[in-house]
């Protein structure tokens, strides 16, 4: 009874506009999704987004009458700060130091509230003294929102994570060739991020926001169009992304026709909208659950169900 | 992957499971120590009750012993009794000392205490009869006057004479004194086996 408690979590996704429930029980290393539920948040400014979320998920959980009490979860990603720091193993300073100085000039909060992660992007070598590490941060104060929200809904968090951590362990079960470089696509009602992925490891992610629908589609194929033109431009000048060879496009709008015909033709890329339930065996998901999933509802769950495939089922500690 | 969970958080996390596994471990093991504990004084009281009926049956048997034992004592003492009486029945020569000498008190005299020493080794017993026999009777009693008592110790002469074993009256064989101002006379006779012709 304790192991498989130990082995059910819920896997939730703090999108910017709802939140996403996944409940998740590994059965011999392979998630199997027992229940997947999605909150609208109410309206609101960005920053009453941790209080939304958290009423949201209350609501989500009463509603559902869902159970399980582990969970892991992905911050917002409106609420991340993304940087590339060049670390240079020559200075004094460890590379925490050099990437708390990097964004004391970025940050808009105190210093003393950022908090932040961080992982190589090129590897440390004896011909270089330097190497790129992509960091996340975050204002402390509100994971502590988060994790006091969840603590009050009887909820355990043992990981907390970003959307496109997320993604690059769902892209990594999506995608055949594990060597090759993908680019994905996550886009919102209002914002989006465009990342590239490399390994389960994200090189590169730039979040942006979308045009109102009243300024038609062909805005919003513009702007994405035009973030990700600057992501290839920055990655040229650090790496060599000619190895990118598709891009995945998740979230609002991922199945519409001409967004990926503009997509394809304006990079040359191919351009794919899966169903992120195409990364799991047939019995990992309930049949009636599986066939009531239309494809523009299970690609909003892209994000969830990368966590649930994170190593471990994403459980730490 | 990215982890935004701050380290004091785990840290408060991991703190809080250690206490609650520890208060849970702690709590289990008054649990049992104190079902122990009850255990124990439960045991301890049947014990004690058992002890206690074992006792109360001991002292009720332990009175059964002594009733018994007490019985048993009274039946000796009976025993020892109705086997001297029988010794007494059986006696002929105190029987017929006792008659002969009963027999010859009036209503002048009275007998106020008898002494028969039946078979010898009484202390101060006079000498052997002639069948080697020792007996002897010491009679205290009152008397009318000098008469009635020399009266008295004739007839009591002459039945000793008569009787079997003969009874002999020794001329000191009586003391005699007055009192309440000689209105009785109070006497003591001592009667014993004739001396044989030897001594």
């Amino acid at each position: 009874m304790l192991n498989r408690s130990k082995d059910s979590f819920l896997a939730i996704d703090l999108a910017p506009d709802a939140v996403r429930v996944l409940d998740v029980t590994h059965k011999r290393g392979t998630p199997a999704i027992k229940a997947l539920a999605a909150e609208s948040l109410p309206e609101g400014t960005p920053d009453t987004l941790p209080e939304r979320h958290l009423t949201a998920l209350a609501s989500l959980l009463a509603t559902q009458r869902i159970r399980t009490r582990q969970c892991v979860a992905a911050v917002p990603s409106n609420l991340v700060v993304t940087r590339s720091v060049m670390i240079d193993l020559s200075k004094p300073q460890p590379p925490e130091e050099q990437i708390r100085q990097t964004l004391q000039n970025v940050i808009s909060y105190d210093l003393r509230d950022l908090l932040f992660d961080f992982w190589n992007v090129t590897t440390p070598s004896d011909r270089s003294r330097t190497h790129e590490v992509l960091v996340v941060a975050t204002q402390r104060s509100i994971v502590h929102k988060y994790l006091a929200g969840f603590t009050r809904l009887k909820l355990s968090c043992t990981h907390l994570d970003v959307a496109p951590c997320a993604l690059a362990s769902l892209i990594a079960k999506l995608v055949p060739n594990q060597e090759s470089m993908v680019g994905t696509i996550a886009l919102g009602e209002t914002v989006g991020y465009f990342a590239i992925v490399e390994r389960q490891r994200v090189l590169f992610w730039r979040p942006f926001d979308l045009p109102s629908a009243k300024n038609g589609q062909q805005a919003s194929l513009a702007r994405v169009g035009d973030e990700i033109s600057k992501c290839v431009s920055h990655m040229v000048g650090s790496r060599q992304v000619d190895d990118m060879t598709e891009v995945l496009v998740f979230g609002h709008a991922a199945q519409d026709q001409p967004f990926a015909d503009y997509l394809t033709q304006r990079f040359n890329l191919q351009v794919r909208s899966p169903s992120p339930f195409d990364s799991l065996p047939n019995d990992a998901i309930p049949a009636a659950l599986r066939d009531a999933l239309q494809p523009a509802a299970a690609t909003q769950y892209a994000a969830a169900l990368g966590l649930a495939l994170q190593p471990s089922g994403g459980i730490y500690g | 992957m990215a982890e935004l969970i701050p380290m004091e958080y785990r840290i408060q996390v991991a703190r809080h499971r250690h206490i609650r596994r520890w208060i849970v471990a702690t709590c289990l093991a008054g649990i049992v120590a104190a079902a122990g504990l009850a255990n124990a004084y439960a045991w301890q009281q049947r014990q004690a009750q058992e002890f206690a009926v074992l006792e109360k049956e001991y002292k009720n048997k332990s009175g059964l012993i002594k009733q018994a034992t007490d019985l048993q004592a009274k039946r000796l003492d009976l025993a020892a009794r109705m086997q001297k009486m029988q010794s007494l029945r059986d006696d002929k020569t105190l029987l017929s000392l006792l008659k002969s000498v009963a027999g010859e008190f009036t209503d002048k005299d009275s007998l106020q205490y008898i002494n028969i020493t039946a078979h010898g080794n009484a202390k101060g017993a006079p000498a052997k009869a002639p069948d080697g026999n020792d007996y002897a009777v010491r009679l205290v009693g009152i008397t009318t006057d000098y008469t009635t008592h020399a009266n008295l110790l004739d007839r009591l002469t002459d039945a000793g004479h008569k009787s079997e074993p003969p009874l002999s009256l020794p001329p000191d064989s009586t003391r005699i004194e007055k009192v309440q101002e000689g209105e009785v006379v109070h006497f003591e006779i001592v009667g014993e086996a004739p001396k044989s012709k030897g001594n």
